[in-house]
């Protein structure tokens, strides 16, 4: 692991001067300097992030962080110190803490920021990291309404404008072996897409008791991946993956609607919040295709998490995880490991990194996610809608729809848990 | 392994002695029952160097696994804190991978996680249970019977006792999953998994954890009770409490 992830950015002169040819002449840090990141959301899965960040490049440092809460900026910056020594050790004054600490992060004078807090937040801080000329790395989902995800679309073409790196953290996409046989898919390996089945069945996730001084907001806060309005319900926050991978086999074009099933059955009591535990999604594209989607979180249940791409010469079954995607068909192939870096299989969110910070260094060629990633989160939100309300909703009308979920302003205050929508009585809030 | 005191459950090895009750000091099979829950598993007698244990006739499943997870995880248990009950939070991914749940070996745990499901089964049972050392798992070793194993398996693991036993009568201890043992220098893996090859199955593969075991968890810190890149990891347990006929 060490060669790919403390890897050394000496690359020739020339190919450098190539890449800058292309790009604005700030959006390039030709000085070598040490890449300063803004990390804004200290969780688990962000602090990993974080991590990752500093394993792409020796110098890179973390230069600001920024939190909702005080104890959990704190704890993920002693698990980094403790990781990576004085890089990631932070100032007190570039410590941020509170709803608008992410603007102050983003002010601070970094080069990147890593947006890793709930995804009811998103849009905002993309918007704002986007809009400051900031390079971003977010992760997914990229939003939890359609305001949100139409946000993040005219944050896309203002990253675009100002030729600004955008990464998402769809991971899938940054998995090689994958990258490789959505490239054969996409070139005819099982000819044209019939249909496609994903499923995501999993586990129910972690919950973190209630205290007694904290308000409802705090407590939902920390307790996010159980209430709709900060996570977007589990097929949002995290079956979009496999949403994302039908995505990308239909080559990031959109369905025109979808009709789905889904319900609560196993979730009760208040720290489950207001989401369903399963969903069962039908994508219909213009071209007659569906694809379909199961994704559940119950206990001792059966999980998986396989993708059935069905060709009209042949089948593609991408297991996740043992990532082995196989053909059958007219063209049999396996790529059981996909060893590009003499004999080392990286890992996903290490790619992730790498490339960013290549790309910020004017190595690779400017990312922007932002077109998929907005799309991949939207198709999330439709199958949710499309469950919510029982009927047959177009990808359009939930795009354009009014709702905005969670607070108008953000304090801890009150905020009874919203209730459980019900399917044919839920109603979706059309423009 | 002088000295040890056996805790006699009279009853239950009247149940289960084949010779019945009132012959000599034969240490019999027994079935374990835990409170509140309709799952049981049967307990197979060692006689060893080290002295008289019990091993699990198969290795851990989900199904008991997923109850001690379950209690763990219950949000009345969390709110009273580490000390009533500690145990594994749910894992960021599906750690059973899709191969199977009820009836499945119970996979993906770390060492600590292994010695807190011990616990956990000690208190909801009354009898000290633990993961093997590597000289008991050895001692119950005796006679291959068949094993799933890398040429067989099909890259998935297969429910419990689904192969021919061992000598002892004893299923799995070769191939299916790993198991943990304490070795002389700390907790290894034994018996090799459906991902090892046939001709390197039993005290062949011993296995000692590394950082790779747990490579890809995305979160930081990492967890200490999964390991999200050892799915070829499970459990067996042993007591020294079993049934004795007297």
């Amino acid at each position: 692991m060490s060669d790919l992830t403390r890897r050394d950015f000496v690359k020739t002169a020339g190919a450098i001067t190539a890449a800058s040819a292309v790009l604005p002449a700030w959006a390039v840090m030709e000085d070598r300097s040490p890449i300063k990141i803004g990390f804004i959301g200290c969780g688990g899965r962000g602090t990993g992030a974080a991590n990752q960040a500093l394993n792409a490049n020796s110098t890179a440092v973390i230069w600001a962080m920024g939190d909702t809460f005080e104890d959990r900026l704190t704890g993920s910056m002693n698990t980094l110190i403790g990781e990576k020594g004085d890089r990631a050790e932070v100032p007190k004054e570039r410590q941020f803490v509170g709803f608008d600490a992410y603007q102050k992060v983003i002010d601070s004078g970094v080069d990147m920021v890593i947006l890793t807090t709930p995804p009811h937040f998103r849009p905002e801080h993309v918007a704002a990291a986007v809009k400051a000329k900031k390079h971003v790395f977010c992760e997914k989902p990229m939003a939890v309404d359609g305001a949100g995800v139409r946000s993040v679309m005219e944050s896309t073409k203002l990253a675009t404008a100002n030729g600004t790196n955008l990464v998402s953290g769809f991971c899938w996409r940054y998995n090689l072996s994958l990258r490789e046989t959505y490239k054969q898919i996409h070139n005819g390996a099982i000819g044209d897409i019939r249909s496609i089945f994903a499923s995501y069945y999993t586990s129910p996730l972690w919950t973190k008791p209630r205290q007694d001084n904290w308000s409802d907001i705090e407590w939902q806060m920390r307790n996010w991946v159980h209430f709709g309005w900060l996570c977007g319900d589990h097929i949002v926050e995290q079956a979009c993956h496999s949403i994302d991978k039908i995505n990308w086999a239909m080559q990031n074009v959109a369905p025109i609607s979808a009709t789905a099933v889904g319900g609560r059955q196993m979730h009760e009591g208040p720290e489950r919040g207001n989401i369903y535990d399963h969903f069962g999604v039908v994508y219909e594209y213009e071209n007659g295709i569906r694809a379909h989607l199961h994704c559940r979180q119950m206990p001792h249940c059966y999980n998986d998490n396989n993708d059935f791409i069905v060709g009209s010469t042949g089948t593609c079954i991408v297991n996740a995880w043992d990532g082995s995607p196989q053909f059958s068909g007219s063209t049999p192939w396996q790529n059981a490991h996909f060893y590009p870096y003499e004999g080392d299989n990286p890992n996903m969110y290490q790619v992730e990194h790498d490339e960013l910070q290549e790309a910020i260094r004017g190595d690779r060629p400017t990312i922007n996610d932002g077109d998929f990633m907005a799309q991949s989160t939207m198709m999330a939100i439709l199958g949710r809608e499309a469950a919510y309300t029982g009927g047959q909703v177009s990808y359009k009308d939930a795009l354009n729809s009014t709702t905005v979920l969670g607070p108008k302003e953000y304090a801890f205050t009150d905020y009874p848990i919203p209730p459980v929508p019900t399917p044919g009585t839920t109603t979706l809030n059309r423009a | 392994m002088g000295g040890v005191k056996w805790r006699v459950f009279a009853i239950l090895s009247c149940m289960w002695t084949v010779g019945g009750c009132g012959s000599n000091s034969e240490p019999s099979s027994f079935t374990q029952t835990i409170e509140e829950s309709d799952f049981t598993f049967e307990m197979i007698p060692v006689q060893s160097e080290q002295g008289l244990f019990w091993i699990g006739q198969t290795e851990v499943t989900w199904d008991i696994y997923d109850e001690f997870l379950e209690i763990v995880n219950d949000p009345s248990n969390l709110a009273a804190g580490v000390d009533a009950v500690s145990g594994p939070t749910p894992a960021y991914a599906s750690v059973d991978r899709g191969y199977g749940r009820q009836g499945y070996p119970a996979l993906s745990m770390s060492a600590k996680a292994a010695m807190a499901f011990c616990d956990w089964l000690s208190t909801v049972t009354g009898r000290t249970y633990s993961i093997p050392t590597l000289e008991q798992w050895k001692s119950a070793n005796i006679g291959d019977g068949t094993a799933w194993h890398q040429w067989n398996a099909g890259n998935t693991t297969h429910p419990v006792a689904t192969t021919e036993p061992n000598t002892l009568d004893i299923y799995d201890m070769r191939g299916n999953a790993c198991e943990w043992v304490i070795g002389p220098d700390g907790p290894v893996v034994v018996g090799g998994s459906f991902r090892t090859p046939d001709e390197e199955l039993g005290l062949n593969t011993i296995l000692t954890p590394t950082s790779e075991w747990n490579r890809t968890d995305p979160q930081l810190p990492r967890s200490t009770w999964w390991l999200a890149d050892a799915d070829f990891v499970g459990l067996r347990v042993v007591t020294s409490e079993g049934a004795l006929n007297e």
